[in-house]
């Protein structure tokens, strides 16, 4: 350590660097001083003061979270006067406390009762002292639709201020002056909240003040049994407890020690009652009538053995778990001897790790982002697709200061707020851009190559990148997933060759286990632990396929056909073949397919859920119920085919948990330049939005609240050429059309609209077609 | 392999007693081996009560873990209670702070829980022998005694009543003077019990010369309480090792040198006369005051205290959901029972629960030393044996 | 006798065999390496100024994330003195201590709860078997990793030992 230095805490010496604090010390150490606004998640507030401990040498006790050490310093963090100190900042706490501790959710994990405990506060003057009839008229938010706000139990501590600023980058709380004389939490603009209702506030939140609405008042904190586990949302693998009662997830936290730093998205935190019963499959159907488990096992065995094994399909919605995929790949390889194997991952991770160069690390830590000095955001909305890494980035960026930021993208996204150098495109020319980047990159590095395109890169945005000591590559799902989606991660894959060692990749993934699908063999390209191999069947042919007869049955597992095709295309694979669909959740699909089986969804099966860091994740069984895990459906059907699976070696394989995943191109790749011929109408785009994953996320009440239906973004200038103002409705137009509410944006740019995906009864690829998501537009105003 | 299990010769026959015999005082399956009538040697099996208290202490917090010590020894909760609460007390370092009257009230309830024990064991222990009279006699007086227990806490069997740092509540009116009557009166009962059996034929010839052990074994096999003390060991932690305001009042240890079932017979017999002594100095001795200690931090705050402050409020969720934080540590403590020495070995870290309680339970040392006073006796030598160890099963299995 | 000169006339006997010691509400304890323990034991049962004659009682305290994982607690008193300590040693999981019941007759039923409760074993012990669990169980309960409401596995041992017909299921509330 360059910058050490000793300090004396309680008259023990120890060892510290000049950069920390005497509260980071101290913990460090096991020296407990008490804090209430200080979290490890954004560092130093400053606020509540009880974290004041006694220098030598000054007057006033001095706040440990902000001061930093110095060589020789003597700290007392349990003297009288500090004692004294912490007690008139409690007595000022307690003094309107409503005594409503009987009926606040947060009783019993409530930091102001904790502190109230630990300095055995047994009086209080400045309550004694103060006349009742002063008791400020503090508001009571009950109009925050997810979150419920109470300023009478707020102790302005500014932790929800802060972790909104600094930590989601949303900024929209504030402490506000207000008519009764004081200041208290509220939105800046005083209008309810709306905001990206991640509850990040209500996780950090000391006292009972902001509350989740869908926890209040059903059970204790103490009642709860916690069962740790990961995310079914996105890749992100954050890891979140369950908190059970009664065999029923009532809420979710996180804690501070999880990779993603307690961290949660909407999704993640309130989204849990998509696994309550009411959108389960609750029985297996055949023909959609009701039949036994065993007479649907048959039934599917019946039909795969009906068809030759080049007529069966099979499809994996990277939702499952490994375990689950591997057996799968198992019984269609092993079984059916089939090679019709494919995964919704090949949509978009797929495309872009088949062509990985060599030498590139394919899989990287979230958290190492912080040794990047540059972060190069690419293709996508990251907040949208990811809040995990969005999160890492205001990190680097707001807290830390120690990372630039570059966006590529068509429109200014929530990273942009943090301060950006914005490299913009028009949806369609993603391939003529990172020509045009890699042009100007090579020629600044000095690399020769013919690649080039035609657009200009701004100077700045290139001196950056081929400055930068290490760069964050984040690629967008969304740019893969365009119709020329290969030549996006061919034209990639020449970035991550030039830029070579200094560069870490992160692809962003809505489906929670997509590279588990990479590791399992299932997505077309890869075969077991990742290792290459031939292409042999992708799901993009599927259509066709079937309409050509070619394929007369599907084996779905939780791969609910409407999150890719449109409803078209899903009720021509339906109707056109035996559809055999293994999955959880009420979906369409569950309502067409031939057979149904229902599996055991997330929370009720034990597995591993791999995330963008290529970790192995284990995800937890936390209910009970009567549902078969998915693995022991296809072990019966492989079994009644005439083939028993290996299971010994899907655990071998787990156990090993490691990918032989590994970058084979050696030279630059040529890119043909494609891009999307738009017709003379608006170019529309169909993006993720942060309140869905997957189409059976719209089932739970937190995506729900937070969002209920589609929005079309709109230029303001569009909007008032088609005569649409903002919340009236409009029809959009593609291949079809699609009635939706207006958001007029002014971030967005002129002739481009945007329609969500994954919304229930609002398939946006109806508008683009199956596997794309660009269309030519018009606008028509709704009545 | 147990000896016990294995003949040697054709004249040995291994014979099961239990788990479930009327004699055995709960479920014990006690194995010997016989030659003839003879006991050649023996095996006692216990745990089929095993519930694992000492693993459920280590998820509660201290005053959660009270009505546990309730179904160790269930024929002497208070006793119980009184230990475990000592043994926390200790801990924390408020064993001096006690309020004298909440003293009295603990060593009232004691000495009662002592004597209701006795009167159980002398009924069982004279039915297993034969004498069905002594059993009605006896519940008869216990029953007098468990009335006033549900005067003081409410309950008849589990009274939780004893608490950390002083007693759940004050004696109810009235208490006192029916402890007067009936320490008045309880003279003469134990005469009763003296009249039908100290010269008994019958008695006799069952008790005396049987179940001999040492003093030097009585020492070495650990056993406690009457037992040891019907061996001629003069120890007795009420005096040795004092506790609350024993030191203040007179009473005397028996001792009895024999050794055998008769011997401990004479020793409870003696010890239910002495509690008595102790409960009159009690009744007229108390004090008024406080019933308990004034440690906020460890003990729950007056309700109307708690109904309109909110730190007081907010402190007692503290101490209900996360229990108080205890001073990390390790403390024995053993409080002298009716049936021997009930002892709690607390390991603290600081945290709001014990992370380990060990129950030093009396019954179960006494039950380990069986084998050696069976050992050459006859077969029918167990059963008042058994009796004369008197033990319980919630507290030996735990 | 005071527990500091208790100490010091410990440590004059066992001093490179201390491990640590502490003084706390009054009671002393000492922890010494396993080796000397049986000597030490024999050392406070039989000198003339000490006496310990009764153990009160054996157990263990489990500390998994240590590398002797167990503490073993001896709890002594000498009647004739009227003075308490703690003994305490400690041991790897796997590792046996020696048994001290040949000094004292009552450590044998309280190192066989031991025994069955963290499954640390003792040297010499005539009838090291379990004691509160059945002979063929499989776990020690009081060991810290050992789920509060058993194991899912514990459901074997109950189909092999409760007769036919009697009801199985539900047990008890047992979470995964």
């Amino acid at each position: 350590m360059a910058d050490a230095v000793k300090i004396k805490i309680n008259g023990k010496e120890y060892e510290a660097e000049k950069s920390e604090s005497i509260l980071q010390v101290a913990r460090r150490n096991g020296v407990y001083i008490p804090a209430i606004c200080y979290s490890d998640r954004f560092g130093a507030i400053g606020a509540c003061r009880i974290c004041a401990v006694e220098i030598v040498g000054m007057k006033k006790p001095m706040l440990s979270c902000a001061m930093k050490v110095k060589d020789g310093m003597e700290i007392f963090t349990d003297s009288e006067k500090v004692q004294e100190f912490r007690k008139k900042i409690v007595y000022e706490w307690d003094k309107f406390h409503p005594l409503q501790c009987g009926v606040c959710d947060k009783s019993g994990e409530c930091d102001l009762q904790d502190i109230n405990y630990e300095l055995n506060i047994t009086e209080n003057p400045s309550e004694e002292a103060a006349d009742p009839l002063t008791v400020p008229d503090r508001s009571i938010h009950y109009e925050w639709r997810i979150i419920h706000h109470d300023a009478n139990l707020c102790i302005q501590c500014r932790r929800c201020v802060t972790i909104c600023d600094r930590v989601v980058n949303f900024g929209i709380l504030a402490l506000v002056k207000k008519d009764w004389g004081g200041r208290e939490i509220d939105t800046k603009d005083g209008k309810p909240l709306e905001c990206e209702f991640c509850g990040q506030c209500v996780s950090i939140c000391p006292t009972g003040a902001m509350s989740s609405k869908l926890f209040k008042y059903k059970a204790r904190p103490w009642e709860l049994a916690k069962v740790r586990t990961t995310c079914q949302f996105c890749a992100s693998g954050c890891q979140m407890d369950l908190n059970i009662k009664d065999n029923a997830i009532l809420r979710v936290t996180s804690e501070d020690n999880t990779p993603n730093r307690a961290n949660l998205c909407n999704l993640g935190r309130f989204n849990y009652s998509v696994v309550s019963r009411k959108n389960l499959i609750e029985h297996p159907t055949s023909n959609g009538k009701k039949v036994s488990l065993e007479k649907a096992i048959k039934e599917a065995v019946d039909i795969l053995k009906s068809c030759k094994s080049d007529e069966i399909a099979a499809i994996s919605g990277a939702r499952e778990t490994v375990e689950e995929q591997l057996t799968l790949k198992l019984f269609v390889e092993n079984a059916l001897s089939s090679k019709n194997l494919d995964s919704f991952a090949s949509t978009h991770i797929g495309k872009l790790y088949r062509v990985l160069p060599e030498g590139i690390e394919p899989f990287n830590a979230v958290s190492d982002m912080e040794e990047c000095d540059v972060i190069f955001a690419f293709g996508g909305d990251v907040a949208n697709e990811m809040p995990r890494l969005d999160w890492q980035i205001t990190r680097n960026v707001k807290l830390l200061k120690q990372s630039k930021l570059i966006t590529a993208y068509w429109r200014d996204a929530k990273i942009d707020t943090l301060g950006s150098v914005a490299l913009r495109y028009m949806p369609g020319e993603e391939v003529e851009f990172l020509n045009s980047l890699f042009g100007a990159l090579a020629n600044s590095l000095g690399v020769k190559s013919s690649v080039k395109g035609s657009l200009e890169i701004p100077e700045d945005g290139v001196k950056l990148l081929s400055e930068a000591k290490k760069v964050a590559l984040i690629v967008g799902e969304e740019a893969l997933e365009r119709p020329y989606g290969e030549e996006v991660a061919k034209a990639l894959a020449n970035i991550l060759m030039l830029l070579g060692e200094k560069v870490k990749l992160y692809a962003s993934s809505k489906y929670n286990n997509s590279y588990g699908v990479l590791f399992s063999g299932v997505a077309d390209g890869f075969d077991t632990f990742g290792r290459r191999k031939e292409q042999s069947f992708s799901l993009y042919e599927l259509p066709n396929l079937v309409k050509e007869g070619k394929v007369k049955s599907v084996l779905l597992l939780n791969a609910d056909l409407f999150t890719v095709y449109s409803d078209e295309d899903a009720r021509a694979i339906l109707d056109g073949a035996s559809v055999i669909y293994i999955d959880s959740y009420l979906t369409q699909t569950a309502e067409h397919a031939r057979v149904v089986i229902p599996s055991a969804p997330f929370s009720m099966v034990n597995g591993h859920y791999v995330n963008i860091e290529g970790r192995f994740n284990s995800v937890a069984k936390a209910l009970e119920g009567d549902f078969k895990p998915a693995s022991e459906i296809l072990l019966e059907i492989s079994n009644q085919y005439g083939y028993s699976i290996p299971t010994g070696v899907i655990k071998d394989a787990i156990s090993k948990a490691s990918f032989e995943l590994e970058g084979v191109n050696k030279e630059f790749n040529n890119v043909e330049s494609k891009g999307f011929e738009f017709g003379d109408g608006l170019k529309g785009v169909l993006v993720y939005s942060k309140f869905r994953s997957g189409i059976f996320s719209s089932f739970g009440d937190g995506a729900s609240i937070a969002m209920n239906e589609p929005v079309v973004e709109v230029n303001p200038e569009d909007a008032e050429e088609n005569g649409l103002e903002n919340g009236g409705y409009a029809t959009v137009e593609g291949l079809s059309a699609l009635k939706l509410k207006v958001k007029v944006d002014e971030k967005m740019p002129k002739g481009v609209i945007s329609v969500p995906l994954w919304f229930y009864g609002y398939n946006g690829y109806n508008l683009s077609g199956s596997l794309n998501n660009l269309f030519s537009a018009k606008l028509l105003k709704g009545e | 392999m147990n000896e016990a299990y294995v003949t040697k010769n054709e004249r040995e026959v291994i014979l099961n007693v239990g788990p479930q015999h009327p004699a055995t005082h709960g479920v014990l399956r006690y194995v010997v081996k016989l030659d003839g009538e003879r006991i050649v040697s023996s095996d006692p099996q216990v745990g089929f009560l095993h519930r694992g208290i000492e693993k459920l202490a280590e998820y509660m917090t201290y005053n959660q873990f009270n009505p546990y010590t309730d179904r160790l020894d269930y024929l002497a909760s208070m006793n119980n209670n009184l230990a475990y609460v000592m043994a926390v007390e200790k801990l924390l370092g408020i064993s001096d702070k006690i309020p004298p009257r909440a003293q009295y009230i603990r060593v009232i309830m004691a000495e009662l829980g002592r004597i209701a024990s006795h009167l159980v064991w002398l009924a069982t222990h004279a039915l297993d022998i034969g004498a069905m009279t002594v059993f009605l006699y006896c519940f008869r007086e216990r029953e007098y005694i468990i009335d006033m227990f549900e005067m003081a806490c409410g309950n008849r069997l589990t009274y939780n009543y004893i608490r950390i740092g002083g007693v759940a509540r004050d004696l109810p009116d009235g208490f006192l003077d029916r402890l007067k009557e009936f320490t008045k009166l309880f003279y003469g009962k134990v005469k009763e019990y003296h009249q039908l059996l100290s010269k008994n034929r019958i008695w006799l010839k069952r008790t005396k010369g049987v179940g001999y052990i040492s003093k030097e074994d009585a020492i070495n096999y650990g056993i406690a309480g009457p037992c040891t003390r019907g061996s001629g060991v003069d120890w007795d932690l009420r005096r040795d090792m004092p506790y609350l305001v024993y030191p203040e009042l007179n009473f005397e240890i028996p001792v009895y040198d024999e050794g055998d079932v008769y011997a401990r017979y004479l020793v409870r017999m003696e010890e239910m006369v002495q509690s008595n002594r102790i409960l009159e100095q009690c009744a007229e001795n108390i004090p008024d005051g406080d019933v308990m200690v004034d440690e906020p931090q460890y003990v729950w705050e007056p309700k109307e205290r708690v109904m309109t402050h909110n730190y007081a409020l907010m402190k007692h969720f503290v101490k209900v959901v996360k229990g108080f934080k205890a001073p990390p540590g390790e403390v024995y403590f053993g409080a002298e029972n009716p049936k021997g020495e009930l002892g709690f070995y607390i390991y603290s870290t600081g945290e709001g629960k014990p992370y380990r309680l060990k129950i030093r339970a009396p019954s179960f040392i006494n039950i380990s030393a069986m084998p050696k006073m069976v050992e050459g006796g006859l077969i029918a030598d167990i059963i008042s044996v058994i009796g004369s160890l008197d033990f319980v099963f919630g507290e030996c299995d735990r | 006798m005071t527990n500091e000169e208790l100490y010091e006339k410990i440590k004059g006997r066992f001093k490179d065999y201390i491990i640590e010691h502490s003084e706390f509400r009054g009671e002393l304890s000492i922890t010494v390496k396993k080796e000397k323990l049986v000597e030490l034991m024999n050392f406070l049962k039989n000198d003339p100024e000490l006496l310990f004659d009764y153990l009160v009682l054996v157990t263990a305290v489990d500390f998994p994330e240590r590398d002797e994982r167990f503490d073993i607690v001896y709890e002594l008193r000498s009647l004739p003195h009227k003075m308490i300590m703690r003994v305490k040693t400690r041991t790897k999981d796997g590792e046996p201590v020696d048994s001290v019941s040949s000094i004292w007759h009552s450590a044998n039923w309280d190192e066989r709860e031991v025994f069955d409760m963290f499954g640390v074993k003792f040297n010499n012990h005539p009838d090291l078997r379990r004691i509160l669990m059945p002979e063929d169980w499989e776990g020690h309960p009081l060991r810290k990793e050992y789920p509060l409401k058993g194991k899912p596995e514990d459901d074997v041992w109950l189909d092999k030992h409760l007769p036919e017909g009697q009801l199985k299921k539900p047990r008890h509330t047992r979470m995964p």
